[in-house]
């Protein structure tokens, strides 16, 4: 081969390359494989939700005590109080500034791990707990003032930790104590010996549907009865008497609303007493018979946590977590029933709204503990007046922020337990927050457990352990 | 050495140097320090995405999946106008899709960061410590990172966050939760 045969291939060849080149740059693509963002890609198709079968009740357990009950008339027999407004009565004076050492503390118990806040009544302390060893929900009762366990009564429930485990309050009326369980398993026991007396599974009597993180919802009880916001397939709300848990009334669930973390509250709206409840797709009320009075479907977060507030001239305060924000409905006669209606909705940076907590109204002035999204004012104490929301009156500002735990007023001045357990307590005068103390209480997180106060000793809980104050200022009374 | 032995040295200087490559981690610089994101200084401004020299960002969404609660409802991968809680695209939070989302059991969901897609803007870890565990958060990735002199992230991070960490341990964690078992 000579060496123009040789250079014409080469050549050749390097216009072949070229040609091959242009030929690739023209038509070349990328990938057209396209994941389309379809609902199910997570084989959530394949997820079976675990139904609890235990028999409520069946396990029980007294303990050797030396503890007497002591004669105790102050009471905080249910969430948020006698009066369910978190506001506790009391007729002396409670220490408000502490040394370093902070409070008395009577005594300390470990718990599961959960957020279910304690009630007081007839001198013992009541506390729905989770048992770890027994994989079991269990009725725990205490002596008040020793702390010392009497007995407690469970039963299995092996649930996995999903934020916890325990959630809720009991309620206690007429020597009765029930409780509602993180599967929604309801049981009532006598407060005295413990016995059961009666008990009923949510989700197998009524095919209601667990909310998520468990359910939250805290019973109650009025009149002899127990009113439960149950979500289920044909019952949305029903009233049991509280001896028998005989059926008193059911409301039906014409709107398929599901089981939230919300409880039941009673309020007096356009002069009828109603039972509100706040399920997952709206919220609506039953006169104290059964009998759907209003229902309104127009504002409805995902998850819904706080109860409502009745803040006056027949409207109620709504708020919720996770983005939703807060609003107001208007409830009105109209002509021998009611309607209700969304006045107006903000989000968290707008004005008030609470993740978990239910607000506290004083007068005509709401206060609450911010969420973490409400921007700047995130995880403050704010003051609102309830006739010129969303507008916010007074914060306490960027020094004072808290989180999701629990906070009450007492003695003229608001107790505010944060996240990690430091309790500091506030007045509020001329439409300002002072701080008055503020001391480390308890070791732990996720403080969210509701305070329970009576007569001067108050208890608080972390994510695993539990705290008796004495707050009597003896000095003063 | 005769002009044989040097094209010889030569020639085997070319052949090996990809082998010894291979020895090598990529953006590693052996000691020294190395840029890296405080997660409680963050606060998910967004300029990680844009400032970094590198095509994509050198910055990630990390999962430290022992603060994980493994909800079916996480924050920092639904947005916040969601319609239903499931995986279709107007309900998700990551403009990438770069979060992997995946049933383990009732009521139990494994979140998983695919970090070819992530592109650092830290959209997710705003709305994870928003409602959650904050398990979520933005580490800039040693494999990725030139290590410049002076980053230009770190010059424009309005928190102040970007900190100097010791090459061998290149990442910061956040303090898991305690759990009593």
């Amino acid at each position: 081969m000579n060496a123009r045969v040789l250079n014409f291939i080469l050549k050749a060849l390097a216009v072949a390359v070229a040609c091959l080149g242009i030929w690739h740059y023209l038509t070349f693509t990328t990938s057209r494989h396209v994941e389309y963002a379809e609902p199910v890609r997570d084989k959530s198709e394949n997820r079976v939700v675990k139904k609890m079968t235990t028999q409520i009740g069946a396990d029980f357990k007294k303990f050797e005590s030396e503890a007497t009950i002591q004669a105790f008339e102050a009471e905080w027999p249910c969430f948020r109080g006698i009066t369910r407004d978190n506001l506790a009565e009391y007729d002396g004076h409670l220490t408000k500034t502490w040394d370093e050492s902070g409070p008395k503390v009577l005594w300390r118990k470990p718990l599961g791990e959960g957020y279910s806040g304690a009630i007081i009544a007839g001198g013992r302390v009541y506390v729905l707990d989770y048992v770890e060893e027994d994989s079991s929900d269990a009725l725990r009762c205490f002596e008040l003032f020793s702390g010392e366990e009497l007995w407690r009564r469970g039963y299995k429930n092996p649930i996995r930790r999903n934020h916890g485990k325990s959630r809720t309050i009991p309620a206690y009326s007429d020597g009765v104590v029930v409780t509602l369980g993180p599967a929604a398993h309801v049981m009532a026991v006598d407060a005295d010996s413990g016995d059961l007396l009666w008990s009923r599974d949510l989700v197998e009597a009524y095919g209601a549907e667990i909310p998520q993180w468990y359910a939250g919802q805290c019973p109650l009880i009025e009149d002899g009865k127990v009113i439960l916001g149950v979500g289920g397939e044909k019952v949305l709300m029903t009233a049991l008497d509280l001896r028998t848990g005989e059926t008193v009334w059911e409301m039906p669930n014409d709107h398929g609303l599901k089981m939230s973390h919300s409880s039941v509250v009673s309020a007096t709206l356009c002069g009828t007493k109603q039972y509100i409840y706040a399920g997952i797709g709206g919220i609506c009320a039953c006169d104290p018979e059964g009998k759907q009075l209003w229902l309104c479907t127009k504002w409805k977060p995902a998850v819904w946590a706080p109860t409502p507030l009745a803040i006056g001239d027949g409207r109620l305060f709504l708020t919720a977590g996770y983005g939703a924000g807060s609003a107001t409905l208007a409830v009105k006669k109209d002509g021998d029933g009611f309607s209700a209606s969304i006045e107006q909705e903000w989000k968290p940076t707008q004005g008030p709204a609470s993740e978990q907590q239910t607000p506290i109204l004083i007068g005509d002035t709401m206060f609450v503990i911010q969420p973490k999204d409400a921007g700047a004012r995130r995880a403050e104490f704010i003051a609102a007046d309830v006739s010129a929301l969303p507008a916010v009156k007074s914060e306490s500002g960027k020094d004072a922020r808290f989180g999701l735990g629990p906070y009450i007023h007492a003695d003229g001045a608001f107790w505010i337990l944060d996240d990690e357990g430091v309790l500091s307590v506030y007045e509020y005068k001329d439409d300002r927050f002072e701080r008055l103390a503020t001391h480390k209480i308890l070791p732990g997180a996720d403080s969210w457990g509701p305070i329970a106060f009576a007569g001067g000793l108050m208890i608080l809980r972390d994510s695993t352990s539990m705290v008796c104050l004495d707050l009597r200022n003896e000095v003063q009374q | 050495m005769t002009r044989r032995d040097l094209l010889r040295l030569g020639f085997l200087a070319v052949i090996t140097a990809p082998f010894a490559a291979l020895f090598r981690k990529r953006g590693e610089t052996g000691t020294g320090y190395f840029w890296q994101i405080d997660p409680d200084k963050c606060v998910q401004c967004g300029k990680c995405e844009t400032e970094c020299i590198l095509p994509q960002s050198a910055v990630k969404c990390v999962h430290q999946y022992a603060s994980c609660g493994y909800c079916l409802f996480c924050s920092g991968y639904y947005q916040d106008k969601r319609i239903e809680f499931n995986t279709a695209g107007e309900n998700m939070r990551c403009p990438t899709d770069a979060i992997i989302r995946t049933y383990v059991e009732d009521p139990y969901f494994e979140y998983k960061i695919d970090e070819e897609r992530c592109i650092g803007c830290g959209k997710c870890v705003k709305g994870c410590l928003s409602f959650g565990n904050g398990s979520l958060f933005l580490q800039v990735r040693r494999d990725l990172c030139k290590n410049c002199n002076e980053c230009r992230i770190a010059k424009a991070c309005p928190a102040d966050a970007f900190v100097r960490v010791p090459a061998d341990h290149p990442y910061i964690y956040r303090k898991p939760p305690e759990v009593k078992s």
